[in-house]
């Protein structure tokens, strides 16, 4: 029967993680947006529910080894008020804004937003953009995986089910790049995106030497644009240029008809907003270069 | 509604077995009601050290609600929107979609919105609560009610509570919103009238209210 499961508040990360490996069916509980609805719903299953809520380490925003560490626990709207986060990775704190509601941001983890792994969230994809790890924590040891290597399938990641994620990790970028999040939906907030891109670029002397394009809601992960992206490295950056990487965006998203679009409606919005996102990463490196100098 | 309360299943005879968990859960100041459930056998627990609740076990917590302590049992899979309505009587918040999208169930935990449909009862337990009932004014309504009244911002009135703690919450952080700020605001809690028009302006005067005392 959904919600029948046994709920667990272990009080440091040693004992979440003997729990996760001791017992049977187990889910991590964090913001609990995704899961407590999918258990109802039986989309999860749970005998076992392992509650982060005690773990304070969990919580932390700090930097770390040239990165950005952003704690399992930390919230949507905690990112987004981080003066550090605003500091280093505005286009991360500015992009907060167009992920769910408020209610939903107060309490969903940014983490929670990864290992739940649906094709159309919004953090995974300007994470994977930034070259962002994750740490997962186990009995059996540490591990960081790419987030770009984490997934797997809608809803299916390479998290084994005795692991908890324990902190993403943004390696801190020059001024000489930038990244930009775009997504379409169907109202002006609190809405599913319909297609969503980012891009991160490095320039030198207008040069690209450096760039990512990834798409969301197009395939069934967020999946990184390989060729788009590969068919700016080396290129000065200009209109003709980011028309090309658009197309090619276009063509190398998968994407399914549903009840927010149509394939052909996804790929035009493809083109569109991988456009738009490359033209704002470029503007961004053009503000934070011209701004630079004078420090 | 009501698939949780179907659920619902009497008390269970055994009580809360690991005492440990009182302390955890910071309920220290537990009253008389959940001391005969501290009788449990210590022994009926597997091993694991971390504080463990059965399913169907009743836990006593307790709940800060609009300036009061609450003392409670609860199971673990209750939502704080179920404690509040169907275990206190508290039911200015509402059960609509009761999934997190409809925003008829939104508190406040401190001063940010929450959803109480798609909050543990036994994970608010750290927070100071505050429900529609809580932002009165003694007897009288309180400044954003007031303005809803006076702006006619709902129809049939079924969101208006959410609505009205949505925009306490979006007011302390931003006492003076534009119209657009407002929309992003209250963008977690729909109304099925379309009173949104209404709702905007009442938004924006129970501002005016917060700020000049009503003045303007």
């Amino acid at each position: 029967m959904p919600g029948t499961y046994e709920y667990h508040r272990p009080r440091d990360l040693e004992e979440a993680c003997r729990l996760l490996a001791d017992l049977p069916e187990t889910q991590v509980l964090a913001g609990g947006t995704d899961l407590l609805f999918d258990i109802d719903a039986d989309v999860r299953r749970a005998q076992h529910v392992i509650s982060v809520q005690d773990l304070e380490d969990l919580k932390q925003i700090r930097e770390a080894d040239g990165s950005l560490s952003i704690g399992a626990g930390c919230t949507a709207s905690d990112v987004r008020a981080s003066s550090l986060v605003q500091e280093l990775f505005p286009e991360l704190a500015g992009m907060v804004g167009d992920f769910a509601s408020p209610q939903v941001r107060n309490r969903a983890t940014v983490a929670g937003n990864i290992c739940s792994a649906v094709p159309c969230s919004d953090f995974p994809v300007i994470l994977i953009c930034l070259g962002a790890s994750v740490e997962l924590e186990s009995k059996r040891g540490s591990r960081t995986v790419k987030l770009v290597d984490f997934f797997t399938g809608p809803r299916e990641t390479v998290r084994e089910t005795d692991e908890i994620m324990t902190r993403i990790l943004v390696p801190e970028r020059k001024p000489e790049s930038a990244a930009s999040y775009l997504k379409f939906q169907r109202r002006a907030s609190n809405s599913l995106s319909v297609a969503s891109a980012g891009a991160f670029l490095t320039l030198a002397d207008g040069v690209c030497t450096e760039a990512r394009i990834v798409l969301g809601a197009v395939a069934p992960i967020p999946l990184l644009a390989e060729k788009a992206s590969a068919s700016l490295t080396g290129e000065a950056m200009n209109p003709e240029v980011i028309a090309r990487a658009a197309e090619i965006a276009r063509d190398e998203a998968m994407p399914i008809t549903d009840v927010r679009g149509s394939v052909d409606f996804r790929r035009e919005l493809v083109q569109v907003l991988t456009q738009r996102a490359l033209n704002q990463a470029v503007e961004r490196i053009e503000q934070q270069t011209k701004r630079a100098p004078s420090d | 509604m009501k698939k949780k309360e179907c659920k619902q299943k009497s008390p269970p005879e055994t009580g809360v077995s690991r005492r440990d968990f009182l302390s955890a859960a910071g309920a220290g100041t537990l009253g008389i009601a959940a001391a005969g459930t501290l009788v449990g056998s210590e022994t009926a627990i597997a091993e694991p050290a971390a504080d463990l609740i059965e399913a169907t076990q009743l836990v006593p917590i307790t709940l800060h609600i609009n300036e009061r302590e609450h003392n409670l049992l609860v199971e673990p899979r209750w939502s704080l929107l179920f404690v509040l309505r169907e275990k206190l009587g508290m039911t200015a918040a509402k059960p609509g979609c009761e999934r997190g999208e409809c925003g008829s169930c939104t508190v406040l935990m401190g001063d940010q919105t929450r959803y109480s449909c798609m909050t543990l009862a036994l994970e608010a337990t750290h927070a100071e609560i505050t429900t529609l009932e809580g932002l009165m004014d003694g007897e009288d309504l309180g400044p954003v009610q007031e303005a809803f009244v006076e702006c006619d911002g709902y129809q049939c009135g079924y969101c208006t509570p959410g609505q009205v703690v949505a925009v306490e919450g979006m007011l302390r952080a931003n006492p003076d919103p534009s119209i657009e700020e407002i929309r992003l605001g209250v963008s977690g809690n729909l109304c099925r009238c379309g009173a949104y028009p209404n709702i905007f302006k009442a938004a924006k005067r129970a501002g005016e209210i917060k700020r000049t005392g009503g003045e303007s």
